[in-house]
């Protein structure tokens, strides 16, 4: 892990951290202090000024973003374009890569999370992730949901037995699983592990959940399956998702971030990225000229 | 991919201006017969319009396939929903020179009724909007569109101070009435072909800027120069439009 000098990167510049573990987890969340709009949704995630490197290169510029509560927010543009590694400094995954540093604050209900006080598996306990590929342990289904719980010292059989069935419910998955429950998770077809691991992030009460392609290995009706979870997760969730597949944010996503080149190009609404984007890129990207 | 929306949408695009042509033609057929009785370009009118319905359903076919084989987006999904929509009002606008060229036969065979300059005036208008329509299509001019959208008053002020003057005359000249009302009819139908030219021209506005200007025009003219008015009747506030 490099260690960055603040003093050399100036005060808004400061290194990964992820081996600092102090006590303190990251304060209550914190109110939004007005709504101009009665119906607008609270901030969750304020992304300002965020660079990023791995080693030399760097990867984001000057990132400048918002999400809001309750809401779906696509990451959209070509391989390497920097989408993804976005995603991993929200719950702060790429502490685990070597020669990343960061400049830039990302904000959780305005704490700073890259913060030398913020203990990274509070967070990640706040900040759910799911991949790309479903990764099942190989443990039953059961065992499986109750992981994150019983890691956080939760032993008590009718409370994580609560747990797995209201996780598994929120995650369509319980009607397909509830009488197999000691089964092997390995056993289920790739969409129901998918599920498994949506499930598996809910049972840790996540605030954010933070998706990776979770759709990208599935066929069309699995791949329907976890779409409408996530229309069915808002209600309750914050969601970021990283996607390829463009038909897959319009139908999904509340508001769609075009990133290129490590730059975020454009943000905004669904509807009007795909119908009057406003930057050439995003159009030719979204119309399929791109490049 | 890119490729063969490009082709699906350049090939639409070209029969919508096909169809266009036609019905530019039809229009300015009928009004010779309306105006000058020239009853076989009225005619050629009738027996031409299934052209057009034909060409309606080809373009609509064509238009939903793209819908569901391509799922065009941005530019290319304000294009496909800007020319199915103006395949509608092309067509209607078609079927609105048949009932002109229909009133023409029944009016060239009575006296000239006493309206003629401003009949001509409303149908030189008239005509003009749709041409200047289709060119904005071509050109993807939003500009050009909103002056077509503009002069929209012009047919709609002519018509009713006709309807007023034809009300006045038909007192006056019971024996002309049933001459009259066929005028009227047929000034009705080019008052909506006029209307029919605005829609075209509000389909283009949102096919090149991506806003949907329907019932709002005022709102996006002002976003656009500040104050909301046509810049001919800025001028004229101003004293600078030449009378």
């Amino acid at each position: 892990m490099q260690m960055t000098d603040d003093s050399t990167l100036g005060d808004r510049t400061r290194g990964v951290r992820a081996d600092v573990r102090v006590s303190t987890g990251l304060p209550p969340a914190a109110k939004t202090p007005e709504q101009p709009v009665p119906s607008a949704r609270a901030e969750r995630i304020r992304i300002d000024k965020l660079n990023l490197w791995y080693g030399d290169n760097q990867a984001l510029f000057d990132i400048d973003m918002v999400v809001h509560e309750r809401s779906v927010t696509a990451l959209i543009g070509p391989s390497g374009c920097g989408k993804s590694t976005l995603l991993r400094t929200i719950n702060r995954m790429n502490d685990l890569v070597d020669g990343v540093r960061i400049s830039g604050e990302v904000r959780l209900d305005d704490e700073d999370i890259y913060h030398r006080d913020v203990e990274v598996e509070i967070l990640r306990r706040r900040v759910g992730m799911v991949f790309q590929k479903s990764n099942p342990f190989p443990k039953s289904i059961f065992e499986n949901v109750a992981y994150g719980p019983r890691i956080q010292g939760l032993n008590d059989r009718t409370a994580l037995e609560e747990i797995v069935e209201s996780s598994l419910e929120r995650a369509a998955l319980w009607d397909e699983v509830k009488d197999r429950l000691d089964q092997s998770a390995l056993g289920l077809s790739g969409g129901q592990q998918q599920r498994l691991c949506i499930a598996r992030s809910l049972a840790t009460n996540p605030e954010v959940l933070l998706m990776d392609e979770p759709a990208s290995a599935l066929d069309p009706l699995s791949t329907g399956k976890i779409e409408d979870l996530i229309h069915d997760l808002k209600s309750r969730y914050t969601i970021v998702i990283v996607t390829h597949n463009m038909q897959q944010a319009a139908r999904v996503s509340d508001r769609t971030g075009f990133f290129l080149n490590g730059v975020l190009v454009e943000e905004g609404p669904t509807d009007r990225i795909f119908t009057n984007p406003q930057h050439k890129d995003t159009e030719d990207y979204v119309t399929g000229r791109f490049g | 991919m890119s490729k063969q929306i490009e082709e699906d949408l350049d090939q639409v695009l070209k029969q919508i201006l096909h169809i266009g042509g036609i019905v530019e033609e039809a229009v300015d057929k009928s009004l010779r017969a309306l105006l000058s009785g020239d009853l076989e370009a009225g005619a050629e009118v009738i027996e031409g319009d299934h052209v057009v319905d034909d060409l309606e359903l080809e373009v609509e076919e064509k238009c939903l396939d793209i819908l569901a084989l391509r799922q065009p987006v941005a530019s290319d999904l304000r294009l496909v929903t800007a020319v199915m929509k103006i395949n509608s009002d092309l067509e209607r606008i078609g079927d609105l020179a048949v009932n002109i060229a229909e009133r023409s036969e029944v009016l060239a065979a009575v006296e000239t009724l006493p309206f003629r300059p401003d009949v001509s005036r409303m149908a030189a208008v008239s005509k003009r909007m749709v041409k200047q329509g289709l060119d904005a299509l071509v050109r993807r001019d939003a500009k050009l569109a909103l002056r077509v959208w503009d002069m929209d008053v012009e047919p709609d002020r002519l018509y009713r101070e006709i309807l007023g003057e034809a009300s006045a005359f038909m007192q006056t000249n019971v024996n002309r009435i049933g001459d009259t009302l066929h005028l009227l009819g047929a000034l009705r139908n080019l008052e909506r072909i006029a209307d029919h030219a605005t829609n075209i021209a509000e389909d283009v506005i949102y096919m090149v800027e991506g806003e949907i200007v329907r019932h709002r025009v005022e709102e996006h003219r002002r976003r656009q120069n500040g104050h909301g008015l046509p810049d001919f009747r800025a001028d004229a506030a101003e004293g600078t439009l030449d009378a």
